[in-house]
């Protein structure tokens, strides 16, 4: 029973988020109209078989924005978490595998930084960079890293002493060959299990800064900035706010059902009974 | 069953509790506005939610009638002038007091107006006064006696009086002034209807009563002025009652407020113009073709109908037709972007180029929607082939940085101070109000000849000349299109039924005086 849930949940996540990989790689076929083109004669109209979405203010049409919000969306979740990734991977592994000093000092920075609600902390980093949507990706980047450098962290101090990494140490290997060679690919699960959530979270973080007015310009078809942009005609048109709150609710809720999912199976010790 | 029976003892209960109020205590009138106040200094602002909040703490010495722009006595019971137009007598209202209990007289008004002229004075904070150049004409105020002012002018000026009866010549108490010095903005002291008490930024800004006030005492005991930013949240909390009278009302809700339950929807006729400036002074809006590209690329049909929700009428000239000296002969530049781009070609610059549109992030009486303004320009400017990148500040800085003439183009708008031509063509593009740092001329369109009729205009006392001046300047404007007028807006309110004696003035400025609050 408890298998068939993670298999049906996991199965709904895998559906959700290869729906919105289709609409990122077919955002300029599948969509009816250009996302930017604005009809006069056509403000705030319900959803109909013309606009299957309905139009916002401006007399745009909302499915073709929706889609093609998908694609920034997606840009936003590659370049952020790969930021985190690349400064909080390398930074967890110095630290596990080091320890000592350099390990009590690191840390006790990523406290500091996990301390921080990471919205807060995202918008003291866009504060500072300004409003635009490339700072977007990079403030929520960093708002990460200290995530990852954690788990890293944990999952190193789990295989450090064991017998292969003592074997590959002995054999003569430099620091940075054993932690690339030998230690990075048995702490490589729990790294893909975070980036899979983290996808979400970052597409969810990303849309409440530009909700916040600090993603740039308002007509980009960034889902945050939609919402932001129309949420004034939230009681009066309420579709203008439902298309782009449910296109971020559906791909949050896909990657961490997927994520939740790929955790139980990579996990040794739940895998068995998967 | 049972549940019917708890609820009815709870309602029971509750009224048995909720404490008998007594009527004075409700009359606290709370007002929702989009922004706060920037200073309350009122020789020094610009912004209209500083001056909703001035004129209800300061006086003038010439004031507005109730429904109209015409002149009534203020802080002065009468005033003459010679026959030549360069001397004149006011008789000061006496036994008159400020806030602080210090007394109104000859000397307050000595006070006040070499303060607001004299680059050098010592108790003129934050920089120069936009406003000085209005009162340029003065060339002397001496007092005659305690109760008597005489104002010497270097020239005849027709818009003298009615830029007595502006907020920036309202009288400040010169001892307050004196004491706060650089924090009067933040302890303003006048003689008007409401005393400042408290001002907490971006939360509410608290004024009481003045009891002894010269014009009868307020029909409120307390005022509280609250930024909302949210134009629906705003209607929101008037429907609930958090607020009782509120501006910045979206087009898109004024029907559905009008139907709501409690609440009723004022409109007037404004006397305001919502404009994009370019910023003459910057490449490449430096030349008139480049801008008439612009003029031509801007779709005010659909601007009207997309970001106004059809509320408002097209704007043709840098002054509303609700105005005296309107131009109504002037044909607007038509929305023709194959025109456009032939200019541009003319100009060098058959490529496009790539600039910046700046935009409001609050809404304004005259702009509602400035971010929904800017993204049907920035449509219309594709078609010219010139990409603009939307870009906003927070309020106080971005009015500071277009004083300053940091934006290439901007939109802005301008509500009159006293319903006069003046007010809108000499303030929004002469070159004397092109001074940086505190610009109305955002334009920094600086025109010799445009400046001489303005002037001109400023001295002739015979109104059909005059006229005529504003006629000539209005096409001058139009052929060198330094600003493409977008809009002119009827002016909305809406407020509690329980409000009584709430009138929209055609002037835009906010009288909370006679404002009563009844019982619920």
């Amino acid at each position: 029973m408890r298998r068939m849930q993670h298999h049906f949940s996991g199965g709904v996540g895998l559906a959700l988020v290869t729906g919105f990989f289709l609409s990122v790689l077919l955002a300029g076929a599948m969509s009816p109209q250009d996302p930017y083109r604005q009809e006069m004669e056509e403000q705030l109209l319900p959803p109909s078989w013309e606009h299957l979405l309905g139009t916002d203010d401006l007399g745009r049409d909302l499915l073709s924005r929706v889609l093609h919000g998908a694609r920034i969306s997606c840009l936003i979740a590659l370049v952020s978490v790969n930021t985190a990734l690349i400064l909080g991977v390398p930074w967890g592994l110095a630290c596990g595998y080091f320890g000592g000093r350099i390990d009590l000092l690191a840390m006790r920075l990523i406290d500091v930084l996990l301390a921080f609600p990471s919205i807060l902390l995202a918008i003291l980093i866009m504060a500072a960079l300004g409003p635009s949507l490339s700072n977007v990706m990079v403030a929520v980047g960093l708002v990460h890293v200290p995530l990852y450098a954690r788990q890293v962290r944990a999952s190193v101090l789990v295989v450090r002493d064991l017998d292969f990494v003592a074997a590959s140490r002995a054999a003569g290997a430099t620091p940075v060959r054993v932690l690339a060679r030998t230690i990075l690919p048995n702490v490589l699960s729990p790294i893909i299990v975070l980036a899979t959530l983290g996808t979400g979270t970052a597409i969810l973080e990303a849309a409440g800064l530009s909700f916040l007015g600090l993603g740039g310009e308002p007509d980009i078809p960034e889902w945050g900035n939609m919402l932001t942009t129309t949420r004034q005609y939230v009681r009066t048109h309420p579709w203008v706010s439902l298309a782009p709150g449910f296109a971020i609710t559906l791909t949050v809720l896909g990657f961490n059902l997927l994520g939740d999912h790929l955790r139980d199976a990579l996990d040794p010790r739940t895998r068995g009974r998967l | 069953m049972r549940l019917h029976l708890l609820w009815t003892r709870l309602a029971l209960a509750s009224l048995c509790l909720s404490p008998s109020v007594p009527a004075s205590a409700a009359s606290v009138l709370i007002y929702g506005r989009g922004e706060d106040s920037k200073k309350l200094d009122p020789a020094d602002v610009t912004d209209g939610e500083s001056v909703k909040v001035a004129v209800n703490v300061f006086d003038t010495l010439i004031t507005y009638a109730e429904e109209s722009a015409e002149l009534r006595p203020g802080l002065a019971l009468k005033w003459e002038g010679s026959r030549d137009g360069l001397n004149w007598i006011f008789h000061l209202r006496p036994g008159v007091r400020f806030h602080d209990d210090t007394p109104f007289n000859a000397e307050a008004v000595l006070f006040t107006f070499q303060r607001l002229l004299d680059a050098e004075n010592p108790y003129r904070f934050g920089g120069a006064f936009a406003y000085s150049p209005s009162y340029q004409m003065i060339e002397s105020v001496r007092a005659v006696d305690d109760l008597t002012v005489e104002f010497r002018l270097k020239y005849p000026a027709v818009v003298f009086l009615p830029n007595l009866a502006m907020f920036p010549a309202s009288i400040v108490s010169p001892e307050a002034v004196k004491r706060w010095s650089k924090d009067f903005f933040r302890q303003p002291v006048g003689t008007g209807p409401f005393i400042f008490q408290t001002w907490t930024p971006h939360e509410k800004l608290v004024l009481k009563a003045n009891p002894g006030y010269w014009d009868g005492k307020p029909g409120v005991e307390r005022l509280i002025f609250k930024p909302v930013k949210e134009n629906t949240a705003r209607a929101l909390q008037l429907e609930n009652g958090v607020i009782h009278l509120m501006d910045g009302i979206d087009f898109a809700d004024v029907d559905r407020l009008k139907q709501a339950a409690g609440v009723i929807v004022q409109t007037a006729p404004g006397m305001n113009l919502a404009y994009l400036a370019l910023n003459c002074e910057t490449r490449p809006f430096d030349d008139a073709r480049v801008r008439r590209a612009i003029a031509h690329a801007v779709h005010k049909p659909r601007i009207l109908k997309l970001a106004y929700h059809g509320y408002g009428q097209a704007g043709v000239n840098p002054l509303p037709p609700t105005v005296w000296g309107y131009h109504a002969g002037i044909e607007d530049w038509p929305y023709d972007p194959a025109r456009g781009r032939t200019l541009l070609q003319e100009a060098g610059l058959a490529a496009g180029f790539k600039s910046q549109l700046w935009a409001m992030p609050n809404p304004r009486p005259y702009m509602p929607q400035p971010k929904q303004v800017a993204q049907v320009i920035k449509e219309g400017l594709k078609e010219i082939g010139v990409q603009v990148e939307i870009v906003s500040y927070d309020w106080n800085q971005y009015l500071d940085r277009v004083a300053n003439g940091e934006h290439p183009m901007c939109l802005l708008g301008w509500t009159t101070d006293n319903g006069d031509p003046d007010n809108f063509l000499y303030e929004l593009l002469d070159r004397d109000k092109a001074v940086k740092g505190s610009a109305n001329n955002v334009c920094f369109y600086r025109n010799d000849r445009l400046h001489e009729l303005l002037v001109g205009a400023q001295r002739e006392f015979d109104p059909e000349k005059r006229r005529q001046g504003y006629l000539q300047a209005q096409e001058i404007i139009h052929q060198d299109v330094p600003m493409i007028p977008l809009a002119y807006l009827p002016l909305v309110a809406a407020h509690s039924t329980r409000v009584k004696g709430f009138r929209l003035h055609p002037t835009g400025v906010l009288r909370l005086h006679r404002v009563r609050l009844e019982d619920e």
